[in-house]
């Protein structure tokens, strides 16, 4: 009996992997693009659904956006040919782009624009960024023609067709009305229909998605017939397959550069850099310890050497900045605004002056955000500069998961309260929307001053896109006049190395939310 | 005999409905999916609502007992990310993790078989040490590191094997061999049918057949061995289940689409549904390993039976 168990067993043993393993044939590699992404976010394929930044990533390929930007941040046409404020400023007219299909064959009209805005961003479930701003901000959708669409707001909006472009999210979609209706929301999450150059054919969860070439598209036909696109959670086995072929476009982080571009690889990056930092949590309240003091402030913002910082970590691949996060692509960016210089002795007078000449203790919490990967050594860099100055530096590696409950609270959690973590966001292109979002006491993050405040509320109030910059510029001034935080650099950090079959590839600026379409990628032949 | 399997039975059914609360809590101590979902500057009427939607709002026994009455309708819920069902994504990953875990073990049996058989039968000698060493070596390199080493080796330098994905055949042998020889498996057979070879070596029968006139290589493969592999079978089988649970790593390192990935990315984004069912999953696997295992004990010693 014995035998005849053990028997069992070891037959068991052996032949389940002979049986499981039969060969998995390899997919035709000639004309397929095959891209290798790091992260595939929320895998909801029902934009109106994703929310997170990332999840935006796997449906980017599918999707058209009313109004596009190029590299400098300047807004060109995209689905919507071209656009006019109404009189009073309260409305948007688009001439949308005449001949333009869904992937299903049916033409795309002003009647798809009503219904993704006035239905699929504004619907119950929806949860994109913009939920709130939709709904309350949009009145009403008309249909002026076949080819043109009013937007009717409830107050003047100047950055509207800005905020239709895929540099500030996913709501300048147009979503297939009649598809939709067809088959339903659910049916439409399981085999989505775009406008975009790639076609949707199949996507399964955390390994791999693809898509088909759209021909002839307005925008350009991808010279490739396949995009598949695999997740490879480990950034050394992205470098390893794209050096093996296994891919030939792979997203890297600034610490592979040179390995890759010595191996022979060209680097693309976004145009659009990404705003690295740190924050100093909450002076807004009385309770906030030493850095309540301007002077302390001022002193852990003197003690920072931003260009070692861009030269060492960042491998030069940025610039040391003024201010966060706005973007230099942004509405209303104070470019003539200076970054703090490096004066460790000054700093230590000012922290003597300010009643801690034998520093005092800080706990900087290091979590990775918009895919900054070196959050931790930047955290170890900081930390260095400022125990240089006095001040004891505990780093709390953590994940924004576990922190952000921090934040959000309000008021701020006292665990947070008078602390400082690091931060990496990429700016909006309207630099009121961050203004509001990071540093009013309305928006949910920093909370730091009424001065802001009143300021922030002003810039979302303008009525013209200078009065919006002005605004803008004000308050950066505010903010780093009052050492508000401490601005590390803006990095081009969002990049990606390729090879094997691919020739070249030009990105827009995407905020590294949405994975390029890769539509301008050119065959190595 | 009914009667002990059926008590084990009831056993393995109690420790699941434990596993389960502790899962469940566990999962809910990480943090909240939608502060990892949400976008940074949501509004506290968008959270209210997705919170709502998912069942969140509820109080924490109402969610535990809503789990486990959709458990008893062997329904695992819907993953919070992805909205699609858990057993769906379990299915699609499962055989992958299988796959990868059988030709693991399979592979570090055909090396650690004869090697804690020869290292027994030359005790002290150049086979043994170099046998001990492996197996030292074996369990005291992280698996992230040896497979990031490997692939590094025999992917990128050598260019003879793919460097990650499951993607025909050949993609299978890194992997495996990451997690056959420095999960554990491979140093704990050495180990044990070593020491199990040893004992049996120096048993009576052994020494008749010995004092038979028998070849020593019958003796050793045909009388000894035989024996000496019982351990090591209960050890195979039970450690098959720990490496399922233990491919977190090698399936990260290597982009492998299994359950331990599947696991990983539902923690980083506190998808609890998906969390709460790969344990249970593993943990089921675990304790129908373990249960299979006692009641052939059990049939074949009845004194464990009784006892």
């Amino acid at each position: 009996m014995l035998h005849a168990s053990k028997r069992l067993l070891l037959f068991l043993v052996f032949a389940l992997p002979l049986a499981l393993s039969a060969p998995v044939l390899a997919a035709d590699s000639g004309k397929t693009l095959r891209y290798a992404a790091g992260n595939f976010g929320e895998e909801n394929m029902d934009p109106t659904r994703t929310s997170i930044s990332a999840s935006l990533g796997l449906v980017g390929p599918l999707w058209d956006w009313l109004t596009s930007i190029d590299a400098g941040g300047k807004l060109t046409p995209g689905l919507a040919l071209s656009w006019e404020p109404g009189a009073d400023g309260k409305s948007w007219t688009f001439k949308l782009r005449p001949g333009v299909k869904f992937h299903d064959g049916s033409e795309m009209t002003a009647e798809d624009v009503q219904f993704t805005i006035m239905e699929g961003f504004r619907r119950d479930k929806a949860k994109s960024s913009r939920v709130r701003q939709f709904r309350k901000g949009i009145q009403d959708v008309q249909v002026v023609d076949r080819h043109t669409v009013k937007v009717v707001t409830a107050r003047p909006w100047p950055t509207f067709p800005y905020d239709m472009s895929f540099q500030p999210g996913i709501e300048g979609i147009v979503l297939p009305k009649a598809y939709i209706e067809k088959v339903g929301w659910d049916g439409f999450a399981q085999k989505p229909v775009g406008t975009g150059p790639w076609k949707f054919v199949k996507h399964e969860v955390g390994n791999f998605i693809e898509f088909e070439a759209v021909k002839d598209h307005w925008r350009a036909s991808p010279r490739f017939a396949r995009l598949r696109t695999v997740l490879v959670p480990e950034a050394s086995t992205r470098v390893a397959m794209l050096k093996t072929g296994q891919v030939d476009v792979a997203r890297i982080s600034l610490d592979e550069v040179q390995e890759m571009s010595k191996a022979g690889f060209k680097i693309a990056e976004d145009p659009q850099p990404t705003s690295v930092r740190i924050h100093l949590y909450a002076t807004y309240y009385d309770e906030a310890g030493p850095v309540k003091d301007v002077r302390v402030r001022q002193a852990l913002n003197l003690a920072v050497d931003r260009q070692e910082i861009v030269d060492t970590l960042l491998h030069g691949k940025g610039k040391p900045a003024a201010v966060f996060p706005i973007s230099p692509i942004s509405i209303g960016f104070p470019a003539e605004l200076k970054p703090y210089p490096f004066d460790p002795a000054k700093a230590r007078k000012l922290l003597a002056e300010a009643g801690h000449p034998n520093g005092f203790s800080i706990r900087l919490f290091a979590l990775p955000t918009a895919g900054f990967t070196q959050y931790l050594q930047l955290a170890e860099i900081v930390a260095g500069y400022w125990e240089a100055i006095g001040v004891k530096t505990t780093i709390v590696p953590t994940d924004i998961g576990a922190f952000r409950p921090l934040y959000i609270a309000n008021p701020q959690s006292p665990k947070i309260v008078g602390q400082a973590s690091t931060f990496a966001t990429t700016g909006r292109l309207n630099g009121s929307d961050d203004l509001r979002i990071w540093w009013s006491a309305k928006g949910r993050i920093i909370k730091m001053s009424n001065t802001v405040d009143d300021l922030a509320s002003a810039a979302a109030g303008e009525a013209t896109i200078d009065g919006i910059a002005a605004q803008v510029q004000k308050a950066y001034k505010v903010l780093h006049n009052e050492y508000r935080g401490v601005p590390i650099a803006d990095v081009k950090g969002i990049l990606w190395a390729y090879g094997n079959q691919v020739k070249g590839i030009e990105l827009r600026p995407h905020r590294g939310y949405i994975e390029p379409s890769l539509v301008t990628a050119t065959p190595a032949q | 005999m009914q009667r002990y399997i059926a008590g084990r039975l009831i056993q393995c059914l109690v420790t699941l409905l434990l596993i389960s609360l502790l899962v469940f809590a566990l999962a809910r101590l990480t943090g909240n999916p939608l502060d990892v979902m949400l976008p940074i500057d949501a509004s506290a009427e968008i959270q209210e609502e997705m919170s709502r939607e998912l069942g969140l709002d509820q109080p924490v026994y109402i969610q535990y007992a809503r789990f486990v009455h959709r458990l008893l309708y062997a329904d695992l819920g819907t993953s919070i990310r992805t909205r699609k069902p858990v057993a769906e994504l379990i299915g699609q990953r499962l055989p992958n993790t299988l796959k990868l875990v059988s030709f693991s073990t399979a592979m570090a049996l055909l090396i650690a078989l004869p090697l804690g058989v020869i290292a027994a039968t030359r005790k002290g000698g150049l086979w043994d040490v170099g046998a001990r060493t492996v197996a030292l070596f074996g369990q005291s390199v992280p698996t992230f590191w040896a497979g990031i080493v490997l692939i590094s080796i025999f992917a990128v330098n050598l260019d003879i094997l793919p460097a990650g994905r499951k993607e025909g055949i050949e993609s299978y042998v890194l992997p495996a061999v990451t997690l056959g020889l420095f999960g554990f498996m491979l140093a704990g057979v050495v180990r044990l049918l070593r020491g199990s070879m040893l004992d049996v070596l120096d048993s009576e029968y052994v020494k008749f057949a010995r004092l038979k006139g028998l070849a020593e290589s019958v003796v050793t493969w045909k009388h000894a061995f035989k024996n000496a592999l019982i351990p090591v079978v209960t050890f195979v089988g039970f450690y098959f289940g720990i490496l399922m649970a233990g491919s977190v790593v090698v399936e990260t390192v290597f982009a492998w689409p299994g359950i331990g990935r599947l696991a990983f990315e539902a923690v980083q984004w506190r998808d609890y549904p998906v969390i709460q069912g790969v344990v249970l999953l593993v943990s089921t696997i675990i304790l129908a390993a373990n249960l299979v295992v006692d009641v052939l004990y059990a049939y074949i010693d009845p004194r464990i039976r009784y006892g």
